[in-house]
């Protein structure tokens, strides 16, 4: 089965994998493991063997507190990372990136594996660093505008 | 496990960061080695001395490049990076990066193995490219 040989090739380039059944069918599978502090998930479907969904979640920053703010970032990123789609979550506390990755088959896909999660790590901490950007940029022009109303530039 | 294994608590740390890991001990060393992304990686401690303990990786350097640029490309790096150390193995044509430290116990190690573990990651990655750029 297709999740078995993903599941084999994580092994083999050194990583635990968890694989989990996906709903009540035996179809859809599940496969986790954790890479450079990340955790990842391979979603398969024996029924759509040529098309693979990785996916990962991070928290949105606690100083991005407004849910405009945060989706901007994640719209903005997406920009440069078209093949990422990212989704609020948890009452926006966390975002989740997924790539979904159609192959010829299994093997092409595992081919470029690692190159599909470092792509998907950059889109994360790309989004990440765009929020906490924004929040630096109001605060600083927040800053400004209080010097500037007492006269101090 | 064995009294005098101190590498036990570096079993741990790389458990946390979800790899898997096979023990190779002798006599006079302990050993660890594991795969992350597929690159192989190593842990060697020595049973007469538990205060120290090595971490590192291994590459073969390609065929065109001149050990002369080899070591001064790892000179740099050792001039810059913090924590690893790039060393060039004429004979064998390798480059070999590490970080040696000294702890009281390898537990200290643990809540900073994944950071360690990037720093070889990215200095091994500049190292290659920085040849790469001598190249183009």
């Amino acid at each position: 089965m297709v999740r078995d040989r993903i599941a084999r090739f994580i092994e083999g380039e050194g990583h635990r994998v968890e694989t989990a059944a996906v709903g009540d069918t035996e179809e859809l599978a599940e496969l986790v493991f954790r890479t450079r502090g990340q955790t990842f998930s391979v979603a398969v479907s024996d029924a759509d063997p040529q098309r693979f969904s990785l996916s990962t979640a991070y928290e949105v920053p606690t100083e991005v507190r407004d849910r405009t703010q945060a989706s901007d970032a994640l719209r903005d990123v997406e920009v440069d990372f078209p093949e990422t789609r990212f989704t609020l979550a948890h009452d926006d506390t966390i975002f989740i990136a997924t790539v979904e990755y159609d192959a010829l088959d299994v093997e092409a896909f595992l081919e470029n594996f690692w190159e599909i999660v470092g792509r998907l790590r950059d889109s994360g901490t790309g989004a990440v660093e765009r929020m906490v950007d924004r929040s630096e940029s109001k605060a600083a022009a927040d800053k400004f505008i209080r010097q500037f109303m007492k006269g101090d530039r | 496990m064995n009294e005098a294994d101190h590498l036990v608590p570096i079993e741990a740390a790389i458990e946390d960061e979800g790899l898997l890991f096979t023990r190779d001990n002798d006599e006079e060393a302990l050993r660890i080695t594991f795969k992350s992304e597929g690159d192989r990686y190593f842990v060697v401690g020595y049973r007469d001395d538990p205060n120290f303990v090595m971490i590192g990786s291994g590459w073969a350097l390609p065929a065109d490049v001149e050990l002369q640029e080899a070591s001064v490309a790892a000179n740099a790096l050792n001039v810059r990076k913090k924590f690893v150390k790039t060393a060039i193995w004429d004979e064998e044509r390798d480059a070999l990066f590490t970080v040696e430290l000294c702890v009281s116990s390898a537990d200290e190690i643990r809540p900073h193995f994944g950071r360690l573990l990037d720093a070889l990651r990215d200095t091994a990655i500049e190292f290659f490219s920085d040849l790469r750029e001598d190249h183009a």
